[in-house]
């Protein structure tokens, strides 16, 4: 008996013990920004934003919309119903679900992608396939940007996307990796470019105030995060423009220490607040003199991209100590060097 | 709870759960990280059997970009057919095995490969049909002949490690990985199923994707000589290698950056990239120089005036008759002179 109490005290200590654990995986999980979705219109199935898929109307006729005859469409890729072949014919025997009549089958499209998006006010969108742009969009004042192409391969695709702001300052390369269906449409929805983020002065004095800049998506909330030994959060609101600034007073921070800041943004859209990934990070330093940097951004023939040719003069240095290709500063250039230039890549 | 030989007690339960709380608080710390793990986790097999071991990763929330798998397999009852990499998430790689290297790799019962992504892999997209999350497919085969005799055999397919993925954070931090192994369990019985590998690789016909070559000159690599680089993806089963050709020379095994062997730019370049099914893309590149060489002066050509020959033709053909009538009539004259003079005598 003895020996059951004990049990069943040890298995309650180990049951109220690990209520913080599953608690602290759920509040991690929130935490990570679930903005972007893919839906993929003529697979038949309603997904997403979808409404209808090819013949799947979710249960719809034309009797839904008060007919008695025809049947419906599925058109503007999944996103919406048309009732145009429907109509009412009096004593009609009842209406269709909805497709093509006679039992044809649907034609095949051509494979397409479409990408709508947000990154900074009146700017141009660089987009890479694999690792190489392929094209170009303008975004409007408010930010938005929509690219599609039929001339994409079928299988797993690796879409990345980067931007300059009004100030010349570069975002990171936002990565997105997803299997595209043939002969259907495949639509991604929020790829949203995180905040740019620049600093006015790479050196301050302790004590000093530092401009903590960039450029979002317009009337958002930007909160700045500024490393040091307890992390410090900084918000503000971007203008109609997308700009935003914070004046950081530096006295918090350690004397002679390489200081980083990143940002990202908050808002609301469609009824759902959305967060984005973080922007890059911009690294200041607090003291007299900041050591030199050697080849900094891993653009390594200093063209002002990081793209293969950069990719290859880090492979000619592979397993050397070339101070350039050593972005790290370790004394060897390795994968920790490539996972450096995999992060500034420009394409 | 006493512990022996320690003044040191737990005094109550409450203190107990205080401890087990704080030890669990820790626990996630060791669970989170990111998971490369093998596809399947089992399976059963008998001699002549192919499969395959899809080597597949989970980020866990985190961003990576950089990843670098080594891995073990008994190499003395599985043999490595070949590396399926169309579908992997990787797009740019540092050491990736090709079909010339399947007879070393089966040797020595170890393969290695890197690569990265740029921009970072966060994991899978809410709605995305494909769990897109493979960084290699393995294709194996257990030879039906065996030395020695025949028995149920479990073995494993391991993730060493010493392999490594780092965090898509611009500082190259490793990330806390953890692994997940396959075992394969072999019957003393005939199989010899479908080969996937031989099947689709019979059904890819698709060519690697169109590419450009550029040619560089740095003078920090290769002594400030020209050279090219290229780079290209193949969605079906991978790009296997890259042959290039300069000129008239013959085409050679190469991989990017390509010392040029011509330093005079005066010859067109060629990359061809072939995949693992030997499908082939070939790109061309036409340095400044031949691009700037003067055209051949060909003499111009003529146009054939063919209303000026037919004009001709008919005056010709009307002289030549006229020619022809007039001789006749002469002959014809002469003939009855001649006969006349003959009647006079």
């Amino acid at each position: 008996m003895e020996l059951w109490r004990r049990f069943f005290k040890f298995f309650l200590i180990v049951l109220i013990s690990a209520i913080p654990f599953f608690s602290l995986k759920t509040f991690a999980q929130r935490q990570i920004p679930t903005i972007v979705g893919i839906s993929v219109c003529g697979d038949g199935s309603i997904d997403g934003f979808e409404v209808c898929d090819g013949d799947n109307f979710g249960g719809k006729t034309c009797a839904t919309y008060g007919y008695n005859r025809g049947y419906l469409l599925c058109v503007d890729n999944c996103t919406r119903i048309s009732i145009e072949r429907c109509y009412t014919e009096p004593g009609g025997m009842g209406a269709g679900g909805g497709g093509y009549p006679g039992g044809a089958t649907r034609p095949l499209g051509p494979t397409t992608l479409i990408v709508l998006g947000k990154a900074y006010p009146d700017t141009e969108v660089k987009i890479l396939k694999d690792g190489k742009e392929i094209a170009r969009v303008r975004t409007d004042s408010q930010a938005n940007f929509s690219w599609q192409t039929t001339d994409i391969t079928p299988g797993v695709n690796s879409l990345s996307f980067w931007a300059d702001d009004k100030f010349g300052l570069r975002s990171i390369l936002y990565t997105l990796t997803f299997e595209v269906m043939p002969n259907a449409v495949t639509t991604v929805r929020g790829a949203y470019l995180p905040p740019t983020i620049g600093v006015d002065k790479n050196i301050v004095k302790r004590g000093e105030t530092l401009k903590i800049f960039g450029q979002t998506i317009p009337e958002a909330k930007v909160p700045v995060y500024i490393a040091s030994p307890a992390e410090i959060v900084q918000e503000t609101t971007s203008k109609k423009t997308g700009e935003w600034d914070i004046l950081f007073d530096t006295t918090p921070l350690e004397d002679e220490t390489m200081h980083t800041a990143k940002s990202q943004f908050k808002t609301t859209i469609e009824g759902s607040t959305v967060v984005s990934g973080f922007s890059k990070f911009v690294t200041f330093y607090v003291g007299k003199k900041a050591p030199a940097g050697i080849c900094p951004g891993a653009d390594l023939n200093q063209d002002g991209k990081v793209n293969l040719i950069d990719f290859s003069i880090l492979l000619y240095y592979w397993g050397t100590n070339n101070p350039c290709a050593d972005q790290n500063q370790d004394g060897i250039v390795n994968l920790v060097d490539f996972s450096i230039m995999m992060y500034y890549w420009t394409g | 709870m006493k512990i022996p030989n320690s003044k040191f007690q737990i005094p109550n339960f409450k203190l107990k759960i205080l401890v087990f709380t704080l030890v669990f608080l820790i626990f996630p710390v060791f669970v989170f990280g990111v998971t490369l793990y093998l596809e399947p986790k089992e399976g059963e097999y008998k001699l002549g059997d192919h499969f395959g071991v899809k080597i597949r990763i989970d980020p866990e929330g985190e961003c990576i970009n950089t990843i670098s798998v080594d891995l073990s397999f008994p190499n003395d009852i599985l043999v490595l057919e070949g590396i399926d990499i169309g579908e992997s998430i990787i797009t740019i790689w540092v050491d990736k095995p090709s079909s010339f290297d399947i007879k070393k790799i089966n040797e020595t019962g170890k393969i290695h490969f890197s690569g990265g992504i740029p921009g970072g892999y966060c994991g899978r997209i809410p709605g995305d049909p494909g769990l897109t999350n493979m960084v290699a497919e393995l294709r194996f085969y257990i030879p039906s002949m065996m030395v020695g005799e025949a028995k149920e055999e479990t073995e494993e397919i391991k993730i060493l490690e010493n392999s490594q993925v780092f965090l898509n954070d611009g500082k190259g931090t490793l990330a806390k990985l953890n692994f997940q192994n396959s075992k394969i369990k072999i019957l003393p019985t005939t199989g010899g199923g479908l080969n996937e590998w031989r099947e689709k690789l019979l059904n890819d016909t698709s060519p690697p994707e169109p590419f450009e070559i550029q040619i560089q000159k740095n003078p920090a690599i290769f002594d400030g000589k020209y050279f090219i680089v290229f780079y290209t993806t193949d969605k079906e089963t991978g790009v296997d290698y890259y042959m290039v050709k300069e000129g008239e020379r013959e085409w050679k095994i190469a991989k990017s950056p390509y010392l040029l062997e011509n330093q005079n730019l005066d010859e067109e370049i060629k990359v061809k990239a072939v995949d693992r099914a030997g499908n082939e893309t070939i790109a061309t590149l036409y340095p400044e120089k031949i691009k700037e060489k003067p055209k051949e002066i060909v003499p111009p050509q003529k146009e054939v005036n063919w209303k000026k020959i037919a004009q001709i033709s008919a005056i010709s053909i009307l002289v030549f008759t006229l020619i022809l009538t007039v001789l006749t009539l002469i002959r014809k004259k002469l003939f009855v002179k001649k006969k006349e003079n003959n009647s006079f005598s």
